[in-house]
């Protein structure tokens, strides 16, 4: 009987080049990401730049003039005035504000909702458990947005009996709505990938399966449940629409969760149209955009790194 | 644990501020500053000063609307034609006038004291089919889709009479003001139904972003609810090399208008003013 075909023999027999094309189209996707990026950023920036080089830009506003107190020792954030004022702080109190409501709803019922669907749910449970946050994530969030604004904004008033309708609690439960799929898709796979010998190994030391849970494997996952909470960080500073709509956009300065504010996204969302190309709210704006992204970038690497120490650390500097 | 004293801190700081019993404050609605709404409340009723900062802003009026007819201590300010589910207020433009609604009457002679001019802008004088548009837009038929969307036609003086349509088909980009964009879009489904082969592409955004639209040279007609400002003016004038064009194309009176439940009946421009600037702050300051 002749010897079987040897198959690396007849991988070597198929043509050369169309190998060679198909590395090349997969290598390029990967450089053509990197350069989306790169483009992205170098045109925000590109368009920030004059308020920190243009001295016609300067007559109108400058960086300086956007974090000091203005006359009469407000922070005012009125771009379309006689006198136009563009303080940073209000909006910065702002994002700040509601992305903090956002996490402290999201974080942990996303956190608790994963660590119940990867150790306690039943299979059955299971299988509907993970659909249906898939489907929280597949809402538009002008749709949530919508919702928090027609819906939820005048059930919490009657409940909590607030003042204002659209505040920080308004659009930071919407917001979470849209934080909670992202952090419990990747928090409950890292809990999943933890070896299930750490579970064995607590139960057969006696411990029993909340004890395993919250202290073995929760702090074994937790360098990928961090950083599914930073993913889900990033996600509430960018998020427009839902702020866009259930915020109010009262770019006052203020801690309290029940009043009214005005977040970056919203308001370029709001702004940009009506800047004319090369004005100085143009710039103004697109060095929020700047901002937010440099913040987003920062946040993200800051999480990326400590994650990896984290890991490092738990595996003993493992290859 | 941890958890629930997070719950408890989030509590406490809202306690103060937002479960305080404060039944009187009122809270103003207002529009984003891209609308030409915004503007035209600001320099007619404000006098250029600042909105305060805890005016809420809605994108268009409908929303502004909706806000109101669902906030029992709220007040906003819009165009005429969208009122549902909230009180309209007369308005005196001082203690000595008197108080008016924005009827038709009042807005045409001018005796309502937020009326104003609704504008189509071009970037010099309008020609061919841009030109056969805005002359039907201000004639009879026109102007009749105006009275019908609810807003106010312009004194009979004031139309034109429209001449024959261009040869060929031709696209028309009009884009702009919000509270416009309701009434653009009937202008446009009239007009395209009498003219199949004009077609009119109508887009909301704002009056700014309209006028933004015009100097970039992206549409070849802006709707906006207040007039161009001198700088505005200057850069289609740099951009475009012509002269933008004013053409008014319809009337509208600026409501002021509550929750269906407040009592409140009237209010002098004062005290809106002061409202909106931040200087009144309860119900109990209007009395």
């Amino acid at each position: 009987m002749p010897p079987a075909p040897d198959p690396a023999l007849l991988l070597r027999k198929r043509p050369r080049p169309l190998e060679r094309g198909i590395e090349f189209l997969i290598r390029s996707s990967a450089f053509v990401m990197v350069a989306l990026l790169a483009l992205v950023f170098v045109f925000v920036g590109k368009e920030a730049l004059p308020l920190l080089t243009s001295p016609r830009v300067w007559e109108e506003v400058t960086l300086p003039s956007m974090v000091r107190p203005q006359e009469g020792g407000g922070f005012s954030w009125q771009p379309i005035s006689a006198k136009p004022k563009y303080s940073l702080l209000p909006l910065l109190v702002g994002t700040a504000k509601v992305t903090t409501v956002a996490l402290l709803i999201a974080l942990p019922l996303a956190v608790g909702a994963a660590l119940f669907t990867s150790e306690f749910a039943p299979q059955a449970a299971r299988e509907v458990i993970k659909p249906a946050v898939e489907l929280l994530a597949g809402i538009p969030s002008v749709v949530v947005g919508f919702f928090s604004l027609m819906v939820l904004a005048t059930w919490l008033q009657d409940a909590l009996g607030t003042t204002v309708r659209l505040n920080a609690v308004t659009a930071g439960i919407g917001l979470s709505l849209a934080v909670i799929p992202i952090v419990f898709t990747v928090a409950e796979d890292a809990l999943s990938a933890v070896p299930q010998a750490f579970r064995d190994g607590s139960l057969a030391l006696g411990a029993n399966r909340w004890q395993t849970a919250w202290r073995v494997v929760l702090p074994a996952a937790f360098p990928g449940v961090f950083a599914a909470c930073v993913l889900g960080a990033g996600r509430a500073v960018g998020e427009t629409m839902i702020v866009l709509m259930a915020s109010g956009n009262a770019a006052t300065v203020s801690l309290d969760p029940t009043e009214s504010f005005r977040s970056f996204s919203a308001t370029i969302a709001a702004e940009l149209g009506e800047a004319p190309h090369g004005s100085p709210h143009y710039h103004v704006l697109f060095f929020l955009g700047a901002f937010l992204f440099v913040i987003t970038f920062l946040l993200n690497l800051a999480g990326q790194r400590y994650v990896r120490r984290l890991r490092r650390k738990l595996e003993g500097e493992a290859p | 644990m941890r958890k629930l004293g997070v719950g408890v801190l989030i509590l406490a700081a809202a306690g103060p501020g937002g479960c305080r019993r404060s039944a009187d404050v009122i809270i103003p609605y207002g529009r984003e500053n891209n609308s030409g709404t915004y503007m035209y409340f600001k320099e007619h009723v404000l006098g250029e000063e600042d909105f305060a900062a805890h005016v809420q802003t809605l994108p268009g009026t409908a929303a502004v609307i909706n806000a109101v007819s669902r906030d029992r201590r709220s007040i906003g300010y819009g165009g005429v034609a969208y009122l549902r589910g909230v009180r309209v207020l007369k308005v005196r433009k001082d203690v000595a006038s008197p108080a008016l609604e924005p009827t038709l009457e009042n807005v045409v002679r001018g005796t309502y004291p937020i009326s104003r001019s609704l504008f189509f802008y071009t970037a010099g004088d309008p020609e061919g089919a841009v030109r056969h548009f805005v002359d039907w837009v201000r004639g009879p038929e026109g102007q009749k889709v105006c009275q019908d969307v609810g807003y106010f036609p312009l004194p009979e003086e004031r139309r034109t009479t429209v001449g024959e349509p261009p040869p060929g088909r031709h696209t028309i980009t009009v884009k702009g003001s919000d509270t416009m964009v309701i009434l653009g879009g009937r202008w446009a489904e009239s007009y395209m139904r009498r003219y199949p082969d004009l077609v009119i592409q109508i887009t909301g955004g704002g009056s700014g972003t309209g006028i933004k639209a015009l100097i970039d040279g992206e549409t070849h007609i802006c709707m906006a609810s207040r007039p161009m400002r001198p700088a505005e003016r200057k850069m289609v004038r740099d951009r475009c090399g012509k002269d933008p064009v004013e053409i008014p194309v319809a009337l509208d009176g600026v409501t002021v208008f509550v929750h269906e439940a407040n009592p409140l009946r009237e209010i002098t421009l004062e005290k809106l003013k002061g409202i909106y600037t931040g200087k009144i702050r309860t119900w109990g300051e209007l009395n």
